[in-house]
């Protein structure tokens, strides 16, 4: 079978694994879609490290069954693969996630500003939190389908680890280029996201379980909350 | 009474706040705090289109929260919650007491507040007590000048003590002599038993222990007052022993 007019570069482009190809120092010569993404939260040097770590002794390629968990995502295999000194290639492969059959009750979505369920938020958090706020939100997040009450009590949940905090940092944007398969259908996520020194844990489990329920994705680090939330649209009206 | 709305408390104006802000959302809140305090005050003013209800009245909660989507429902300690409402679909604004099950609350209110008692947010406390002072004036048709002591007024049963205690103090400061008679008069018909043998000493103390106290209070020596009165210095001293009188 001639390969000739295959175009692989594309086809490992746009294939779902992250794959990163480093030159010898670490610097990337080839990235994936996939991969673009991880490094959006993992940086090039861990990720190189990571490919060393688990290359083969010598040239050819291993694959090794690993237990990798950063934020949302989970792995667990990676392949490394080297021909020469000069590149060395790391895939890594997803766990699967187990499909959640629980269905978005559409009865209690509102079309909301997302800004003003976080302005009214942080002012009742602030009745009690002495700490200081860094706030980066973009404005311009375009309402969008929320349960309003359902996700005020997510937020206060988690504005509530961070009550003994001396700074919080909280983003809201939305996430470029990640998108989130509801019930067959396809949405940007915004993601909110808190950040400090530390923070308390007792709420984690409440967040995750309020937030299934609302097909938020929570994800918790020992200082930090991000909650990527479906971008629903107000169906239009025919 | 608007004075809420114009709290010096931080925490108050915090709550405010939120709540205002919460008004423009489809979310239900919790107010809880001791009794007097100004939460339904707070609520009603804030949601002032919405039905309220005392959840103490539980067939016309389970009435109102079937016709309505949104309703406010105070003494939320007692609330019973009625079967085949979907409170989660309801936006419900609540105040409770203190007694009552934050455990339960959880599950229903996005926002829980907790309201701080009126001895907590002294600088509260000019603000509604020259409310309560205009209010005795006009209503009680005192003329004269009322000096109120912020620190002296009654705040252990919060507004409703404070109040009272205004208004008291209002009557007190405006009294003339007839009048005062009048209060004795009644005093003695009511207190005077037939079982007393020293009666008349005992009530002398009342007009004396009055008399020494507010003379010490305006010239401070001992001997100017004895003079003042028309005493001896020690008969004035035997008399402050005697009333246990520490001002000076």
């Amino acid at each position: 079978m001639s390969t000739i007019s295959i175009d692989f570069r594309y086809i490992a482009e746009k294939d779902s694994s992250p794959l990163i190809v480093f030159g010898s120092r670490g610097d990337i010569l080839f990235i994936n879609d996939a991969a673009e993404i991880v490094t959006g939260y993992l940086n090039k040097k861990e990720l190189f490290s990571l490919a060393l770590e688990n290359a083969p002794k010598s040239f050819g390629t291993k694959t090794t069954l690993i237990d990798l968990s950063y934020r949302q995502f989970s792995f667990y295999a990676i392949n490394v693969c080297y021909m020469n000194d000069d590149w060395i290639a790391m895939r890594l492969y997803y766990r699967p996630i187990s499909s959640k059959t629980s269905k978005v009750d559409r009865s209690s979505l509102i079309e909301t500003d997302i800004n003003m369920i976080l302005d009214a938020t942080l002012a009742m958090f602030e009745v009690d939190y002495r700490g200081g706020i860094s706030l980066f939100v973009d404005q311009n997040i375009p309402p969008f389908m929320i349960d309003q009450n359902s996700f005020t009590r997510i937020l206060r949940k988690t504005l509530d680890s961070f009550i003994s905090t001396g700074e919080l940092e909280i983003s809201l944007k939305f996430s470029i280029g990640e998108y989130m398969v509801i019930e067959d259908s396809r949405y940007r996520i915004v993601q909110l996201s808190l950040q400090s020194d530390t923070r308390l844990t007792d709420g984690d489990v409440a967040i995750s379980e309020l937030s299934e329920k609302l097909r938020i994705t929570p994800s918790f680090d020992k200082s930090s909350i991000t909650l990527d939330i479906p971008f629903i649209q107000k169906p239009s009206e025919v | 009474m608007d004075r809420f709305l114009e709290s010096r408390n931080e925490t108050i104006r915090q709550i405010t706040r939120s709540l205002n802000s919460a008004k423009r959302l489809f979310i239900s809140s919790i107010v809880i705090g001791e009794e007097s305090i100004g939460k339904e005050t707070l609520v009603r003013k804030i949601f002032s289109e919405l039905p309220v209800v005392s959840a103490k009245n539980v067939d016309l909660v389970t009435e109102i929260l079937t016709q309505n989507s949104e309703v406010i429902i105070t003494d939320f300690e007692y609330f019973s919650y009625p079967s085949g409402i979907e409170l989660n679909k309801k936006r419900i604004v609540a105040t409770a007491g203190m007694g009552v099950d934050e455990k339960r609350l959880d599950d229903i209110f996005a926002f829980i507040y907790h309201m701080p008692s009126l001895s907590d947010r002294p600088e509260d406390i000019p603000l509604f007590a020259d409310h309560f002072l205009e209010n005795a004036k006009r209503e009680l048709m005192i003329e004269g000048e009322t000096v109120l002591d912020y620190d002296a007024l009654n705040l252990s049963e919060n507004l409703l003590s404070l109040k009272a205690s205004v208004y008291r103090e209002a009557v007190w400061q405006d009294i003339d002599e007839r009048e005062l008679e009048k209060a004795l008069y009644s005093y003695f018909k009511k207190t005077l038993s037939g079982d007393d043998t020293d009666a008349y000493r005992k009530n002398l103390g009342i007009f004396e222990r009055a008399l020494i106290e507010a003379g010490l209070e305006l010239y401070g020596s001992q001997l100017r007052l004895s003079e003042i009165l028309g005493i001896n210095r020690n008969t004035l001293r035997k008399k402050i022993n005697e009333y246990d009188i520490h001002r000076l």
